[in-house]
């Protein structure tokens, strides 16, 4: 991935501070905007979606550890790298806590703020490209009808088809039938990649929505549907 | 009127009033007796009545209960007209450690002929504390009382109260100093890190090979100004510890007191010191250097809130400004001092008056008998700048 494939977003209402390491990150490849505080950094986030966040601690008003929380509160997981001219114990407990992805005491090398904001480009990478497979996973199950989603779910899980066709009420040549849909739809051609597919829907049953290429993506009713026949299936069996 | 003789008009007044008939004069004198060694007893600490050769005349039970405690059995059973000082003498010669203790302490009352109360703490192995008072009788032949009082448990408490109060102060001087490091910390990393960064950048572009001088010179010139950024923040902090020539401008002195008084607001409340300040009439200017009286005032203060007396009611520093005769202005800050002061002036006010002597001002120091200080410093209004000195 190459710098310029990533926009940072640098907060910090030191205006020469701001300008010298956006500069720093210019230099060296990467796509920077930069906010003079917490809030003007809220109020752009949503259309912005940087890659990640470089923020100031203290900040008068909003301050940075402020800021993140309530980014996160509104649903952004951008890694953000904090930084401090303070650098004491709780500064830096504090930091960790609002998830930070590295805290920077000032001052600082450009040496360390870019393997800073490398681990954090490469943190919002690796978060992409889960998203992304995701997302297209959700697209995919939302194709599935209600029964088709309950019978790949008991299957995933290694019971038989006459098992699932018993659990469902169904005979065992509806269940095939709807097996087969179910895989074909999941573009599983086998066994193994539907047990796989499933088992990473149901990896993060509790997750509504993830963000790709600015939109955000939610969870269809069919992953619930999968879910409870799981559930049921395995209370009827205890 | 009537026609009855004195004795008889005297003996119907008291029919009149049902007294009891005057006793004969051997009873009077056993029932006054009999009386004082009542009243003796009721008090709580140990009470002695010394003639004026130190002949014991009379103690209460307290007394005895004491020197019985002590060991001094002898001087416990002391039949009254035996020499007290003289019993103590010999009790201490044959190495008693109270008898010294006690002794040494009447030997200060009677040497201190000035004065008619004297208290002297006796400390003693098993940690007891005595205070002793001693006090003329007021009578024909003289003679002395002495009483005793167990301060043990009162002066555990003093003094863990004095500890306590050390350690607030302690930590309350280290948050101060804490706070106002991790402001100039912050003051010098800003710049700082902005320089780091353009200098690394600076160097990155010189070694790229399209490398042209325009396009470091805008680097360059921000990278000049973190420097200065960070000589300015230098020259704060050696402001604050070197003495430099006073940059005098017309400052609102009630302006600089309310900020200081602000700033002070939450060290007063840690200490249940209540900081107040008056103004009275117009805003009022003098030629100062801001930073400098920012010192000034704040040392003043300091100095009041740490010396103050944290009595309730008493704790109470207050801090006025007022026009003198036009030319001058007064800055006044009076308090109740804890203790009295061995010179007046601690490290904090040795700041003022050297802020002071560089503005051409004066400070002056009243300390009352009962511990009222007012420490005034008078400010010239304007002044010649070329005629201050440090």
């Amino acid at each position: 991935m190459l710098p310029s494939d990533s926009l940072i977003a640098v907060v910090d209402d030191d205006p020469p501070v701001v300008r010298a390491v956006a500069r720093a990150l210019t230099t060296h490849g990467y796509r920077v905007r930069t906010f003079a505080s917490g809030r003007e950094y809220l109020a752009e986030s949503n259309s912005l979606h940087p890659t990640c966040v470089l923020a100031d601690i203290r900040m008068p008003d909003l301050d940075g550890l402020a800021m993140s929380d309530a980014a996160r509160a509104g649903g952004s997981d951008v890694p953000t790298v904090f930084m401090t001219a303070t650098g004491d114990i709780s500064t830096v407990v504090e930091a960790m806590k609002a998830g930070a992805s590295d805290l920077l005491a000032k001052p600082f090398t450009v040496r360390a703020l870019l393997s800073a904001i490398d681990a954090a480009v490469n943190r919002a990478h690796r978060a992409d490209v889960d998203h992304r497979q995701v997302a297209a996973l959700w697209r995919a199950l939302a194709q599935l009808t209600p029964r088709e989603a309950e019978v790949a779910a008991l299957v995933a899980s290694g019971r038989l088809n006459k098992q699932v066709a018993a659990a469902l009420g169904i005979t065992e040549k509806t269940v095939k039938v709807h097996r087969a849909r179910a895989m074909r739809k999941l573009h599983a051609e086998s066994l193994a990649e539907l047990v796989r597919a499933v088992d990473r829907l149901l990896a993060e049953p509790r997750r509504r929505q993830v963000h790709v290429d600015g939109v955000d993506v939610a969870s269809p009713p069919t992953l619930d549907t999968m879910v409870r026949a799981l559930t049921r299936a395995s209370a009827t069996k205890a | 009127m009537s026609l009855q003789p004195a004795s008889a008009r005297a003996a119907s007044r008291r029919v009149a009033r049902r007294e009891p008939p005057p006793l004969e004069r051997g009873t009077a004198v056993r029932e006054t007796t009999e009386l004082m060694a009542v009243v003796l007893d009721s008090y709580p600490g140990y009470v002695a009545l010394l003639d004026v050769e130190g002949n014991i005349f009379a103690t209460n039970n307290g007394w005895t209960e004491l020197h019985r405690e002590y060991g001094l059995e002898s001087i416990a059973c002391a039949a009254l007209g035996d020499n007290y000082v003289e019993m103590l003498q010999k009790a201490a010669e044959s190495g008693h450690e109270h008898a010294s203790c006690i002794l040494d302490a009447l030997n200060e009352i009677q040497g201190d002929s000035s004065r008619t109360r004297v208290e002297r703490t006796c400390g003693s192995s098993d940690q007891k504390l005595l205070a002793f008072v001693a006090a003329p009788l007021h009578r024909p032949m003289g003679g002395i009382v002495v009483t005793a009082v167990d301060v043990t448990s009162w002066a555990t408490s003093a003094r863990a109260l004095q500890n306590a109060q050390r350690d607030l102060m302690k930590a309350a001087q280290l948050a101060v100093a804490g706070e106002l490091i991790g402001g100039i910390t912050h003051d010098l990393r800003q710049p700082l890190t902005s320089l780091q960064m353009n200098l690394e950048t600076v160097d990155f572009l010189l070694r790229q090979p399209s490398a042209s001088p325009s396009s470091t010179s805008g680097v360059m010139a921000d990278a000049i100004v973190d420097a200065q950024r960070v000589r300015d923040s230098i020259q704060v902090l050696q402001d604050l510890v070197t003495r430099r020539e006073p940059h005098l401008v017309s400052v609102a002195l009630g302006s600089v007191v309310a900020e200081v008084v602000r700033l002070l607001q939450s060290e007063a409340l840690a200490r249940h010191v209540v900081l107040e300040r008056s103004v009275f009439g117009a805003e009022l200017e003098i030629t100062a250097d801001p930073t400098m009286l920012h010192e000034a005032v704040l040392s003043l203060l300091l100095d009041a809130i740490e010396n103050s007396d944290t009595n309730p009611g008493a704790a109470r520093v207050s801090i006025a400004t007022r026009a003198v005769d036009g030319a001058k202005v007064a800055l006044e800050v009076s308090y109740q001092r804890r203790q009295r002061s061995s010179n007046n002036e601690g490290w904090g006010l040795s700041v003022v008056r050297s802020v002071a002597d560089a503005h051409g001002a004066f400070i002056s120091i009243e300390e009352t008998a009962d511990l009222s200080v007012v420490v005034t410093t008078t400010w010239p209004t304007e002044r010649d700048r070329f005629a201050y000195s440090m």
